[in-house]
């Protein structure tokens, strides 16, 4: 029998105290703790001491793990999983295990660099942070002056999820800096598709429930959703309600970890899920399941539509608007002119609120206006997309969309969890409207067990937080910081920046401040970013680590490491908590909390004045009734870690009362707005009523893909967080380089066997990596990780397959919007 | 007396790789040396392991059979703890030793002279390795205090975290697997979690017909 090494310990030493069956994860409070100290065993007292701070995860997969942070000696020696205040939220992955792969990296930036090479060229040399920050200073000092505010534009993506130092949307500090600055603020134009197409039907409600609701379902449908590499931490939820009766569906082209749990898998043609819905809503309708009293009362389809697409108001009949609540967008009271619809138990047309029996059909002209209902425009459009009709285009055979229809009918409660596996297609919002249509309608949302979406535990954060305050602050004189000058969506950047122009007025963008993002691997089309970054005069990006954007920087600020400074881990999708950063060490070489580093350019540009405290800034952030409700104080989040956003009680989305004008399911909007800066004209008749498009570059129909016959989708990596971990090493044991997986029938036909080299190329651009087979892809759909880096792959670039343009209504990047043709090298 | 022994779901597990990462920062291990591989497998034959990036493959993702049958199913692959384990009595210095307080097969680098019979003698493929010239992927040392300390010329493999055990907590991999697939504990205490996890479900060994008694149970 072995004798016990001499760094072994005995079994009688254990951390005196810490009564915690399930280890350092049990330790509580969030005072650094101290383990090993008091060694009960005096003849191993070698044994060096190890603290456990509180950490946050907190890249943008949405998981936001609490963390156990270990520290030897002044360094981040392991990360483990840290007790949520409920412990099914317990979490962390292959990511979050290796932080120490991140923090001690090669590729971390330690000091102030400026650049002296090429753009691109890695060619930089030290600089102090007073040359840095005076060189910044000083340059925008003069493009201010001479350009106006606008001139700089910071771009910030979702690469650190914490108040003070992160990229927290609508609430976090760099808000409040972009506001001080008064800048151009720049739009990162993802994953906002299918939410802006499902918006035309529920007006911008949350119908999410919270993940431990999922119990309460009797069937859940992943829908465009890819948990197990996307959202590793949902995936419990769903397969432990699986284990207790709920049926998993997984509607998915392609046959992944989660489709191999499913009980029914119905795999669809990439990019046509709305193809799909409008199937499973014409059987619905068909098969009159969808009930009267859904269809007249808590949908707008009684509503009456004009011939020039406007619906009869009351003021058309007659009746004087009146003023209501005032608009805080506009400052001025809302103008109530509401809907008429043909009320056949009074037989006359009356306000829709006021009716008890809208009609549905056949509703005369009304004072000589001709009208058609909502219910018969929809019809007219989804009675065409019969099961036939639609499996022509999704694959999905005619009974599988009669079943699937069945299954909302008759198998509810139904959560259908959908994620960005919709949104990343150029048609992704006139997908959206209808998908989200077939759970409205079948009345699966906002009930236990009923939900549409994802969860979404950050609107509390972006929605009744003190924003008015804590974003556009005052300074002495009573002057309120300007707020953005102006926003801009990526795909006019490169035409604004060498123009000097935005639709045809003077707009001079001069310089860029780049924060929590890598666009040049995260955006599409790498060529563009790269021309648009390299047309700017001066470029400034603050990161951990030298990312491929840096490369392009003029100067390089080292960010701290997310354990390397106090911070409050604030807006995760999945789990409901407000997550507690403690210092854990000190910044390696000089690196600096990006909070600090905002205030050290402002107080340089003589605006340190609007600029506060850490503390200050989270105090006046949850300084609003709903948090003093739930007494989600600072001094809470520090002494107890975690502090839940929601009352107890599983979280629950409420579709009684939708956000549309009516309160009802909408299935027709009389105006579009484009949520897309390029647009100046577009067909208002695409975006009124029910209306599907293929793809634009890979639909069956598109000339496009006649040429280039792969559709590719660009997936997630299990191993990083967008591009985050590309600099650790640890897991490039579990992803080592980039892959495309292409189904075994296309390989044999392409002469590719597993490990070869291949191209991938389109008009766009080429990449060139190796090959795997699998089974799981259809038929002339390849995928691959989209989060490598420039110099991981044999030549070119995967982000430049893509196309950087976007449909006219709403800028969205089109990541799976692609078609490729492959040859092996 | 204990038996430490792991059961693994193989119904949960979906391959997200956290109790492989947990392993190597925890047990502070060189580049490219793994005592804990989660396989990918494209098929359900358990007598061969499937592919792993780890171990020279090109993808952790691919199904096997066809587009209309595929198969895809993880397997997490770590020394078993044999109850009879093959490579204790080929060790010719002792430096392999079964902890019968315990139940924990160990290798004790001052003994092992990297003759590598243990290797040759085990039914499982992979789980020890002869360390050759340790290299690491940072400057820095990471993991537990007590990690094993990869000596150059030994061989090493799991040692379910005996450190971690022997202060009362668990297993590097034990600590939070993400799909709730792992259970650990005392296989001869019935209330242990490892023994209420494998009560009533259908297990599997892998090699059983090695004889060696391993203590991995996987449920299917």
């Amino acid at each position: 029998m072995a004798e016990p090494t001499k760094h072994s310990f005995t079994r009688r030493s254990f951390i005196k105290g810490a009564a915690a069956p399930t280890a350092a994860g049990a330790l509580a409070g969030c005072s650094p703790q101290t383990t090993n100290l008091e060694e009960t065993d005096s003849t191993q007292a070698e044994a060096p001491e190890t603290q456990i701070f509180s950490g946050v995860c907190r890249g943008n997969c949405g998981g936001g793990c609490f963390l156990n942070v270990h520290v030897r000696d002044g360094q981040v020696v392991r990360t483990s999983a840290r007790d949520m205040p409920n412990p099914e939220y317990n979490r962390i992955c292959a990511r979050g295990l290796t932080q120490v792969g991140r923090i001690y990296s090669a590729d971390r930036v330690l000091y102030p660099m400026k650049r002296i090479g090429e753009r691109g060229s890695n060619d930089f040399e030290r600089i102090s942070w007073d040359e840095a920050l005076d060189t910044i200073a000083e340059k925008w000092k003069g493009y201010r002056e001479e350009y106006g505010p606008q001139s700089i534009m910071l771009f910030y993506g979702s690469g650190n999820y914490a108040l003070y130092s992160g990229s927290c949307n609508a609430v976090g500090a760099v808000v409040r800096f972009e506001n001080i600055l008064g800048c151009t603020d720049a739009g990162l134009d993802v994953d906002v598709g299918t939410g802006y197409g499902a918006t035309r039907a529920h007006g911008g409600s949350d119908l999410g429930n919270e993940l431990t609701d999922r119990k309460n379902a009797k069937t859940q449908i992943l829908w465009g959703n890819n948990p197990a590499i996307s959202l590793p931490h949902t995936l419990h939820f769903m397969m432990e309600a699986k284990e207790n009766g709920t049926r998993l569906v997984v509607i998915d082209p392609v046959f992944n970890p989660n489709t191999a749990k499913a009980d029914w898998w119905i795999p669809v043609k990439p990019g046509t899920d709305g193809a799909l819905a409008l199937g499973v809503l014409n059987v619905l309708l068909a098969n009159g399941w969808v009930d009267d009293d859904t269809l007249r009362n808590k949908t707008n389809c009684g509503l009456l539509i004009k011939e020039d697409g406007m619906y009869l108001r009351m003021s058309d009949l007659g009746v004087e608007p009146t003023e209501g609540d005032v608009d805080p967008l506009t400052g001025k009271p809302k103008v109530i002119d509401l809907p008429a619809v043909w009320d056949e138990d009074a037989g006359k047309a009356v306000a829709f609120s006021d009716a008890t029996k809208p009609a549905l059909e056949n509703v005369a002209p009304i004072e000589g206006i001709a009208v058609q209902t909502v219910y018969e425009n929809a019809m007219s459009y989804i009675s065409a997309w019969t099961p036939e009709a639609a499996s022509a285009v999704c694959g999905v055979s005619e009974d599988d969309i009669r079943e699937l229809a069945r299954v909302y009918y008759e198998d509810g409660p139904v959560t259908t969890e959908i994620m960005q596996g919709l949104n990343h297609y150029r048609n992704a919002h006139y997908t959206g409207w209808p998908v989200y249509l077939v759970g409205l309608l079948t009345g699966n949302a906002g009930k236990p067990g009923a939900a549409i979406g994802q969860s979404e535990e950050y609107l509390p954060q972006m929605m009744f937080s003190n924003i008015k305050e804590a974003c556009y602050p005052t300074d002495a004189a009573g002057n309120v910081a300007p707020g953005v000058s102006g926003h801009l969506d990526t795909t006019v950047f490169e035409d604004v920046f060498t123009t000097g122009k935005f639709k045809g007025e003077d707009y001079v963008v001069k310089s860029a401040y780049i924060h929590c993002s890598n666009p040049l691997v995260t955006m599409c089309n790498n060529d563009y970013t790269s021309r648009w970054i390299d047309a700017l005069e001066f470029v400034v990006v603050a990161d951990m680590c030298m990312t491929e954007t840096c490369k392009h920087a003029d100067i390089v600020l080292p960010a701290a490491h997310w354990f390397e400074q106090e911070d409050i881990g604030f807006l995760f999708s999945s789990h409901p908590y407000l997550l507690y950063q403690e210092k854990c060490v000190e910044p390696l070489g000089e690196a600096k909390p990006d909070f600090q580093i905002f205030g050290s350019i402002l107080d340089r540009l003589g605006l340190g004045e609007f600029w506060c405290t850490e503390d200050e800034y989270a105090q006046t952030v949850l300084d609003s009734e709903y948090w003093k409700s739930l007494d989600c104080t600072l001094e809470n989040i520090k002494s107890k870690g975690a502090v839940r956003i929601y009352p107890e009680g599983d979280k629950l989305g409420s579709a009684d009362v939708l956000a549309t004008e009516t309160g009802r399911i909408q299935l027709y909007q009389e105006t579009a707005v484009p949520n897309n800066v390029a647009t100046v004209e577009f067909d208002i008749s695409k975006e009124r009523g029910l209306y599907w498009e293929t793809p634009q570059f890979i639909g069956e129909d598109r000339e496009y893909r006649q040429q280039y016959p792969y559709s590719v989708l660009s997936e997630h990596m299990r191993t990083h967080t967008h591009t985050q971990w590309w600099e650790c090493g640890y897991v490039r044991e579990f992803e080592r380089e980039p892959v495309v997986r292409i189904n075994p029938d296309d390989a044999a036909e392409l002469g590719i066997v597993e490990g070869d080299t291949v191209r991938l190329y389109n008009d766009n651009g080429y990449v060139v990596m190796k090959a795997a087979i699998s089974a799981g892809l259809p038929r002339k759909m390849v995928s691959s990780g989209r989060s490598w880096q420039k110099d991981d792959f044999i030549d070119g670039h995967f982000a430049n397959l893509s196309s950087k343009d976007y449909n006219p209504m709403i800028a969205n990047q089109a990541f799976n919007d692609v078609a490729v043709a492959i040859e092996k090298l | 007396m204990t038996h430490y022994g792991m059961a693994i779901d193989l119904k949960r597990c979906f391959g997200c790789q956290a109790c492989a990462a947990a392993c190597k920062v925890a047990n502070n291990m060189p580049k490219d040396y793994s005592y804990n591989v989660v396989y990918t497998k494209a098929d359900k034959d358990f007598s061969t392991l499937g592919l792993a990036v780890a171990k020279g493959a090109v993808s952790n993702d691919c199904a096997g059979g066809t587009y209309d049958d595929p198969t895809l199913l993880f397997l997490p692959f770590q020394c078993q703890h044999c109850e009879n384990p093959a490579c204790l009595d080929v060790c010719p210095t002792g430096a392999t030793a079964k902890d019968e307080e315990t139940g924990i097969v160990t290798v004790d680098s001052e003994l092992c002279i990297g003759c590598e019979s243990c290797i040759k003698a085990c039914p499982y493929e992979g789980v020890r390795t002869l360390i050759k010239s340790p290299e690491y992927y940072l400057d820095v040392v990471v993991g537990e205090h007590d990690a094993p300390p990869h000596k150059g010329g030994t061989v090493e493999k799991c040692t379910f975290c005996k450190n971690l055990i022997d202060r009362g907590e668990v297993p590097a991999c034990m600590q939070l697997c993400p799909g709730r697939a792992r259970y650990w504990g005392d296989l001869d205490d019935p209330e242990s979690d490892v023994s209420k996890a494998i009560a009533g479900r259908e297990t599997m060994f892998l090699q059983e017909e090695a004889g060696t008694k391993p203590s991995v149970y996987y449920l299917q």
